[in-house]
């Protein structure tokens, strides 16, 4: 999906505005993430080592999760096509792999090229903060 | 908190871009139009607010806890990216 540099196993992404809640931190690093062939990714603050989230692409377990991106989201990272933009769900992990959810309300969204990153909050509440993965598989 | 009352049709101004006009009342309901320049984000502040709670949630030191992800479909090979 994005390349990544050939000294290292991550990408570096930047969210301008931060993330909501985290709104101070801006720098992340993007890397493979679970076992071999495994969808998941690993977004890992470059400056705080505690702030890190599992992200995985929502049509893993969402084949049919779309959502317009609003111009001024779009503006802001310089995206014009759909296929600039890497989509990204934020996993919530829990005690039992089975408990994790995925939130579809706040899809993280990367311009490939530029590697500007925003997580965007959706206008609709039709997707969920936590919507199960288990279920979906 | 600055409070002020406004009637359909009237707006607020907040510094020199931002708009907040009263387009409608209706029962208990309210319809606002934001004008605002594009480094603005709008948002419900209810829906904000389950983001930034989802995302302290979902927070966690990069660790290698892997076993606690879900297992994948198999349509996860040819989904789009």
């Amino acid at each position: 999906m994005l390349e990544t540099d050939a000294q290292t196993d991550y990408v570096a992404i930047r969210f301008a505005a931060g993330l909501p809640g985290f709104p101070d931190v801006h720098d992340f690093h993007l890397a493979p993430w679970g076992p071999p062939g495994s969808p998941y990714l690993q977004l890992r603050a470059v400056d705080n080592t505690d702030v890190g989230f599992v992200v995985v692409p929502p049509w893993v377990f969402y084949p049919d999760y779309e959502f317009d991106l609003d111009d001024a989201t779009a503006e802001h990272l310089g995206l014009s096509v759909a296929d600039d933009a890497i989509v990204l769900a934020v996993v919530t992990l829990r005690d039992r792999p089975d408990e994790a959810t995925l939130n579809l309300l706040g899809p993280i969204v990367v311009n490939r090229h530029t590697h500007d990153a925003a997580q965007v909050v959706l206008p609709t509440t039709s997707y969920s903060v936590r919507a199960p993965l288990a279920v979906a598989s | 908190m600055l409070v002020l009352t406004r009637r359909a049709n009237q707006s607020i101004m907040i510094g020199h871009e931002i708009v907040v006009t009263v387009l409608e009342v209706r029962g208990d309901q309210v319809r606002l139009g934001i004008k605002a320049p594009r480094s603005i984000d709008v948002h419900r502040e209810e829906i904000f607010a389950q983001l930034q709670q989802a995302n302290r949630e979902a927070v966690r030191a990069p660790g290698d806890d892997a076993d606690k992800l879900p297992g994948v479909p198999h349509r996860a090979d040819d989904a789009p990216r």
